[in-house]
Order: C-alpha cells, then sequence, then structure tokens
C-alpha cells in the first residue's frame, strides 16, 4: 500500500482482498444453514405449541420437555447467528482498512492481522455453537422416538 | 488498468475482478439468508391475521403483540436488504469502473479504494441490521413459551 501513483498497488490490494471475500462467502453459507435448522426448531415448536392445546394430560409432560429442548436450540442457534455475523462484520471491517490503508498511504499490516484473529475467533466461537447445537439435536432423538 | 496497447492488460484487469464478483456472491448468499427470514416473518404474520378473526377476545392482545414484533422485525430485514444491495450495486460499478480504466487508459486506483470502502460500509450497515434483527427474534422466545 504505497504511492497511489504505482499501477500495480491497487491491485496487490485487490488481490489480497481475495482471502477475506472469500471468507465472507463461507461465512454466508453457514449463516444459510443455521437459518434451515432455526426455521424447522421454530417450526416443530409451533406444531407442539398446537397440539399442547388438545392432548390428554398425560401426554402434556413429554410435549413440553421436548419443547423446552427446542428452545433450548433456538437459544444456542441465536447465539451461533450473531457469533458469525460479528465475523462477517469484522471481515468487511477488514476490507475497508485495507483500502483506507492504501488511500492514505499508511501500514495498517497490525490492524488488519488483528482483525483477522477476532474475525476468525468470533467464526470460531459461532461453529462451536453450531457444534454444540447439533450435539444436542442428536442426543434429543430418543424423546421422539416413542 | 493500464496502457490499454499492452495485450496482457485485459487479463490483469479480469484477475483483478475476481475479488469484487466472489464479494458479490457473499452478498448475494446474505441476501438468501435474508429472503428466508423475511419469507418466514411474512408468513407467520399471515397465519396471526388469520388466527385474530376467529381467536377469543382475551387472546387478541397476545396475537397483536407478537404480530407488532414481527412487523418491526419485517421492516429491520427490509433495511438489511437496502443496505445490502447496495453493497452490491457499488461492487458492480466497481467492476464497471476497473474496466472503462483499462478502457480509456485512465488510472482509477483511488476511485476504486473508495469504491471499495463506500461498499464495505455499505454491507457492514446491512450486517448490523441483521445482527439487531437476530436479536429482536431471539427476545420474543418468552411471548410464545408461555
Amino acid at each position: 500500500m504505497a504511492d497511489p501513483s504505482n499501477a500495480s498497488d491497487i491491485s496487490h490490494v485487490i488481490q489480497l482482498a481475495v482471502a477475506p471475500v472469500f471468507l465472507l462467502s463461507s461465512i454466508g453459507t453457514i449463516l444459510a444453514v443455521l437459518t434451515t435448522r432455526l426455521g424447522r426448531v421454530i417450526d416443530r415448536v409451533r406444531v407442539l405449541g398446537d397440539r399442547l392445546e388438545t392432548a390428554p394430560e398425560e401426554k402434556r409432560r413429554g410435549i413440553i420437555d421436548e419443547e423446552r429442548l427446542l428452545l433450548r436450540r433456538r437459544g444456542i442457534i441465536n447465539w451461533a447467528f450473531i457469533g458469525c455475523t460479528v465475523a462477517a462484520l469484522l471481515v468487511c471491517v477488514l476490507i475497508a482498512v485495507a483500502f483506507v490503508g492504501y488511500l492514505l498511504d499508511v501500514h495498517l499490516e497490525v490492524v488488519m492481522a488483528t482483525l483477522f484473529i477476532l474475525a476468525m475467533a468470533s467464526f470460531v466461537a459461532g461453529l462451536l455453537l453450531f457444534l454444540r447445537e447439533v450435539l444436542l439435536a442428536a442426543s434429543s432423538v430418543h424423546i421422539e422416538a416413542r | 488498468m493500464a496502457d490499454p496497447s499492452q495485450a496482457p492488460g485485459i487479463t490483469h484487469v479480469i484477475q483483478l475482478a475476481v475479488t469484487p464478483v466472489f464479494l458479490l456472491l457473499s452478498i448475494g448468499n446474505i441476501l438468501a439468508v435474508l429472503t428466508a427470514r423475511l419469507g418466514r416473518v411474512v408468513d407467520r404474520v399471515r397465519v396471526l391475521a388469520d388466527r385474530l378473526e376467529k381467536a377469543p377476545e382475551e387472546k387478541h392482545a397476545a396475537i397483536t403483540q407478537e404480530a407488532r414484533l414481527l412487523l418491526r422485525r419485517r421492516s429491520i430485514i427490509n433495511w438489511a436488504f437496502t443496505g445490502c444491495t447496495v453493497s452490491a450495486l457499488l461492487v458492480c460499478l466497481l467492476i464497471a469502473v476497473a474496466f472503462v480504466g483499462y478502457l480509456v487508459g485512465v488510472h482509477l486506483d483511488e476511485l476504486l479504494a473508495a469504491l471499495f470502502i463506500v461498499a464495505m460500509g455499505s454491507f457492514v450497515a446491512g450486517l448490523l441490521l441483521f445482527l439487531r434483527e437476530v436479536r429482536v427474534a431471539a427476545s420474543s422466545v418468552h411471548i410464545e413459551v408461555k
């Protein structure tokens, strides 16, 4: 990111931006997966909510247990959403910083590296929550299989 | 974006266009997530509207409250759509500018950098709105549980 009169500089920055841009696209893919899962969880909660109104007393317990588990999954997915979205935000800021550095002719490598690390940490947090949600969903099979 | 008489010039510009093109893909991913969420919100509002007609008087307040929250989410998602779409537009413009610069033989590096920064700013705004919508949706749990 030096002298703007040098034609190859902006191309250098643009080439560097390929990695964060790909990262954005991966985060978007994970967000799409989370959206699908969240949608299914909520649909199921609504089905159970309707069923609860007509269910006989002895079945209520099972329905409420399942509902509680689903709401826990929903909470975890929402936090995973926040982790992934914050990661995407940080990556966008990172890309903007790269071009600001080019325009102002300043070296912002340390800021960029820090943003990359923070973005990855946030994405990792989101993925860990996702993993937790997947494990929780997997362990809940026996509830429905009766 | 240099001298058009130089044959490998266009190859270089095309290579540089890879980054913004992938950026468009990432923005498209986020738009797909927003579309899925908006679709669900709108479907739910319609279900609630039908239910309101048949519901007994004492349930009206709860249904209206949920519908109001959904409409708020709808408007936040619409603003997020606007942010992401403006960002995609700017990225398209950026790609066009890169090729115009090549054809006309002008250095538009600063303009390209500025477009990148503004596009990222707009995308960040869209993601912040998305984050807000996720929070609003998460906070609505207690309404449905009971």
